[in-house]
């Protein structure tokens, strides 16, 4: 009887320190696979977002004072600090591109810059005396450079201008003459932003003015080249094609060529869809649009290829991307922001998912990507996938049961795990098997948890993401 | 319903072209109204290219410096090509011409079959020998030319000439095929068909070029139209702006650009203003209008700058007031200029800050075809004639007629009768366009405004404001449709509802050690106490096994 209880209460506390973990000192990660070489993690930000450490979180289509109509009606001016301070309260902390430039909308600028400064964010000016240059309507001209970097550069939020979306291939010669001013004469102060073209394996873009077609690394290429740009931006809209192989494929040019010319990459994340530049009447498509699970994974799937910033397309919507037919309108299609200045489902999806980034950014920020680890279930879509680690084991980690899609990182000669669910449509458990017991540190939703198992089951919801760091 | 002519408005280049080489009594042609340039083959068609929406050809044949080429060697007795514009039977609408033109033909090697011109043909594919046809033959080492009907009650020969052509000389034919089935012919001045044959050839139908076998043909300076009267369906209204507008009826849009604020055309007070609008500030039909009647009322127009305490312009005067017709869409591009095809401006002419003068005009894309001064009581731009004997602004009534060709613009003021429309403008263009019809504004733009500033000139914008508009249709048989009303006011839009599904019970998050084969989500404590709880029933029913067995 005795002899009974004591296997019962044996196996009781074998229990227990498996339950409690992380009371109990087990091997550290550098104990095994010790081989952490030196590394350089490429980033780039800003000082009003809190600096090094901190993501840039961007919004393409920030706040503008509407200077139009439509039927008869006016739209709500989106510098009102409601505007300001929602974006801010959703974890965005940058504006790359605004509809409005400056002279034309000098007030309106300003009011922003300065609403801008007061919640931390930074803002890509929209000067048509830059982009003329950057667009290659007038040569490039140093002092009147100068010149509009002294009219900004009393605030804070102030980070540079905004110079070209989508260019050409024969207009990154203009941005990057003028990037080579802004770097050398203040001191890599501010910076310009561009974004450039993505990489549909559906549907081939054209890439230069002409009727010469080049590759996309050609294209890129000379970004990297001659562009002077401190950070690499692209727009590939995954929900548009729902080509996941396209997808990583782009990142992984960028990601493979980023790294060679040695600049952090920014994603584009897909808030809605139906985006319509024609200003055509159609009827919605709500299955078109990203869900929760999509926006999150399509952020989740970015940063753990190691991708050093996201940006939100759109903020506020452009009304006739909400034209819908025989003159009625959709504010729902697609934005943070309707363009009645209602608030779009993906604006809680980017504040749920910015939550996350703000408690691992720091991390992340200062964390070199390695590659990807997809689990057996899902690696086909990763066939020939340069960012694929081979072997299937990344330092401790040894397997990966789920469909799961697993950034592996080195942070401060630790190991470093960014675990997402693949799965964009619902929940999972994902398990990491490591080499032996391993005492890690876990980021979930924000929050910091301990563990200490050789076994490690994660519950994730549709796309969603967690930062597992050993101790 | 049928009209006659009334403003010369024919068919035509084609018929003028068609009467110079005419010999003998020409038929009572008539054509009113309606837009009658239809082209159906224009040198631009063959010029650069073969475009294959304007015509339906067989690959052998080609085009080369302005001419379409029938090789001998390369085409076979099927080879044809067939212009995909339809030539109408619009007698109904007054118009007798179906289809006719001009065009030179050379033939450089004996003809082994007839070429022919083919017309009335029922498909842009059907075989050019098909309906009815100008033959040019082989007649004795020469060319020789007929009609043909192979098709319809009268098939057979129409007409045979009896003069003949060399090889190798340019023959200039000239025709026209009207609707009753009659046609007239001339070839290098030679006439050789008038109206008055015997038997009718097929008429409305596609035009085009064939031959029964290979042959030696270029062929040039072809200008062949067809008639058309457009009843585009549409609808009469009376728009009063009073709660927005019905925007199944109409659309607008004020645009940027500019250097004052607002920018705008907005529903306020129940008129439709106007403000300080540069580039894009307009309303548009959103039905298609051929012929049509438009009035509306400017109750309010800026006639002088607005200044502050320091004599800065907050509001400028107003610039041009523009009406466009025929406009081939709702929604114009960057500027009202360069986005229509034709259209009508009233434009002050200020001095010292007051408009002394005005002045009415009518574009095109390619040049100002009328400019008229407006002078006196009709300049409703002036400060004086802006009110009336009490101080109160008078409103403007315009009125503005598209009607078989003619354009006429008309004003009075309020409480004038209808008699007191004074003409301000009328242009005659020979045809009525179609298309979309819109009121703009149009003013200088912020680089203008800083240029003013920068040499201490004044600068304007279209300030002014809109009611009443009306539309009637005017054509024959107009082809009168109802529309829903769609309010033009913005729908409200509620914020999204978020509803957070996940499982936030972090507890449940991780879980140690997890079981190989785990099927659902993570239990976290509560699997491990699941766990306790079996191991503490397991091992009390042993203990209870053991004691039994004590």
């Amino acid at each position: 009887m005795r002899k009974k209880i004591s296997c019962i209460l044996a196996a009781t506390l074998t229990l227990s320190s498996v339950a409690f973990a992380g009371c109990k000192k087990n091997k550290t990660s550098n104990e095994y696979d010790t081989v952490y070489p030196d590394r350089v993690v490429n980033t780039y930000s800003f000082d009003i977002i809190g600096g090094k450490d901190v993501m840039p979180v961007g919004l393409y289509f920030g706040p503008y004072t509407p200077n139009s109509s439509k039927n008869g009606n006016t739209l709500p001016n989106f510098t009102d600090e409601y505007y300001i301070k929602m974006i801010a309260d959703a974890g965005i902390n940058l504006f790359t591109y605004c509809p409005e430039s400056y002279p034309q909308a000098r007030e309106s600028i300003k009011k922003v810059l300065t609403l801008a400064e007061k919640y931390n964010i930074g803002y890509y000016v929209n000067d048509y005396a830059v982009t003329s240059m950057t667009h290659g309507y007038s040569a490039l001209n140093e002092d009147k450079i100068k010149e509009q970097v002294a009219e900004f550069a009393g605030y804070k939020s102030f980070v540079g201008f905004y110079s070209k979306d989508e260019p050409y291939y024969e207009q990154i010669e203009y941005i990057g003459k003028v990037n080579k001013v802004i770097n050398e004469e203040f001191d890599n102060k501010y910076s310009t932003y561009v974004n450039m073209l993505p990489r549909w394996e559906e549907r081939p873009l054209k890439y230069t003015s002409g009727t010469e077609d080049i590759e996309y690394e050609e294209y890129v290429g000379r970004y990297f080249r001659e562009g002077n740009g401190k950070y690499i931006s692209w727009d590939h809209y995954v929900w548009d094609f729902k080509s996941y192989k396209g997808y990583f494929n782009n990142l992984a040019i960028i990601k493979s060529m980023a790294e060679d010319y040695g600049i952090p990459y920014w994603a584009f994340i897909q808030a809605g869809g139906q985006w319509n530049d024609a200003g055509i009447e159609f009827e919605s498509l709500p299955e078109a649009y990203p869900t929760e699970g999509q926006l999150i994974w399509n952020v989740n799937t970015s940063l753990a290829c190691g991708a050093k910033g996201i940006q939100y397309f759109l903020g506020f919507q452009p009304l006739h991307f909400a034209y819908a037919p025989n003159g009625t309108y959709d504010f729902t299609r697609n934005s943070l922001f309707g363009s009645v200045g209602n608030v779009n489902e993906w604006y809680y999806y980017a504040q749920k998912m910015n939550v996350q980034i703000e408690a691992v950014d720091e991390i992340l920020m200062n964390a070199y990507n390695v590659g990807i680890l997809p689990s057996d279930s899902i690696k086909a879509e990763f066939e020939g996938n340069s960012m694929v680690i081979e072997g299937n084991e990344f330092h401790q980690l040894k397997g990966i049961r789920g469909d799961a899609l697993v950034g592996c990182f080195e942070y401060e000669k630790r190991t470093v795990l960014y675990v997402v669910n693949y799965q964009h449509t619902g929940a999972q458990d994902v398990v990491l098997d490591l080499n032996d017991a391993q005492e890690m540190k876990i980021i979930q939703r924000g929050k910091t948890s301990t563990m200490n198992t050789k076994h490690l089951g994660i519950h994730l919801e549709a796309g969603e993401a967690v930062l597992v760091e050993f101790m | 319903m049928k009209k006659r002519i009334k403003n010369g408005i024919a068919l035509l280049a084609g018929t003028a072209v068609c009467l110079g080489g005419m010999v003998g009594v020409l038929p009572t042609v008539t054509a009113s109204a309606g837009k009658s340039e239809q082209k159906v083959v224009t040198e631009e068609m063959y010029k650069e290219q073969l475009s294959k929406q304007k015509w339906e050809y067989t690959r052998d044949i080609s085009h080369e410096e302005g001419k379409i080429i029938f090789e001998k060697s390369k085409t076979g007795k099927d080879s044809q090509i067939v212009s995909t514009v339809l030539a109408n039977d619009l007698r109904d609408m007054g118009i007798d011409t179906c289809v006719n033109g001009r065009l030179t033909v050379k033939i450089t090697d004996v003809l082994d079959g007839e070429f022919y011109i083919a017309f009335g043909l029922s498909r842009p594919y059907s075989q050019a020998n098909t309906a009815s046809a100008i033959c040019l033959y082989d007649m004795g080492g020469e060319i020789g030319v007929k009609v043909e009907n192979f098709a319809g009650e009268d098939v057979g020969t129409v007409y045979t000439s009896a003069t003949a052509y060399a090889y190798g000389t340019e023959l200039t034919i000239d025709f026209d095929v009207y609707s009753v089935g009659s046609m007239q012919l001339s070839v290098n001045g030679d006439s050789m068909l008038n109206h008055d044959n015997a038997k009718r050839v097929l008429t409305n139908g596609y035009f085009g070029f064939g031959q029964s076998a290979p042959s030696s043909v270029e062929i040039y300076n072809a200008e062949i139209r067809a008639a058309t009267y457009d009843t585009p369906a549409n609808s009469n209204f009376t728009e009063t702006f009073s709660d927005g507008f019905n925007s199944a009826l109409l659309y607008s849009e004020g645009g940027s650009g500019g250097y004052y604020s607002p920018q705008s055309v907005v529903c306020e007070n129940g008129v439709l203003k106007f403000n300080n609008v540069t580039a894009i500030g307009y309303i548009s039909t959103r039905q298609e209008y051929s012929n049509f009647t438009m009035t509306y009322d400017i109750p309010h127009i800026q006639r002088q700058a607005v200044l502050d305490d320091e004599g800065n312009v907050i509001t400028p005067a107003t610039n041009w007031m523009g009406v466009s017709i025929g406009c081939s869409s709702v929604v114009t591009n960057s500027s009202v200029a360069v986005a229509q095809s034709l259209f009508f401006f009233m434009m002050p002419v200020y001095q010292n800050g007051r408009a002394i003068g005005m002045s009415c005009s009518l574009l095109n894309n390619y040049a100002t075809l009328k400019t008229t001064s407006v002078s006196g009581d009709k300049n409703f731009f002036a400060v004086e004639n802006g009110v009336d004997g009490e101080g109160k602004e008078r409103t403007v009534n315009l009125k503005v007629e598209m009607k078989d060709g003619l354009l006429q613009v008309f004003s009075k003021y309020e409480g004038e009768p209808v008699n007191r429309y004074q003409k301000l403008f009328d242009y005659n263009l020979g045809y009525t366009p179609l298309g979309y019809v819109q009121i703009w504004g149009y003013g200088d733009d912020f680089n203008y405004v800083q240029n003013n500033m920068s040499q201490g000139l004044d600068s304007y914008c279209a300030n002014f404001w809109l009611d009443n508009l009306k539309m009637e249709n005017t054509d024959v048989n107009a082809n009168l449709v109802e529309v829903d009303f769609v309010s033009s006011k913005f729908p409200e839009q509620d914020d999204f509802v978020y509803v957070d599904r996940w499982n936030n019970r972090a507890e449940t998050l991780y879980e140690a050690d997890p079981p190989a084969e785990k099927k659902e989500g993570c239990k976290g404590t509560a699997s491990i106490a699941s766990a306790y709880f079996l191991l503490l029933v397991g091992g009390a029913l042993m203990m209870k096994k053991g004691g039994k067995e004590e």
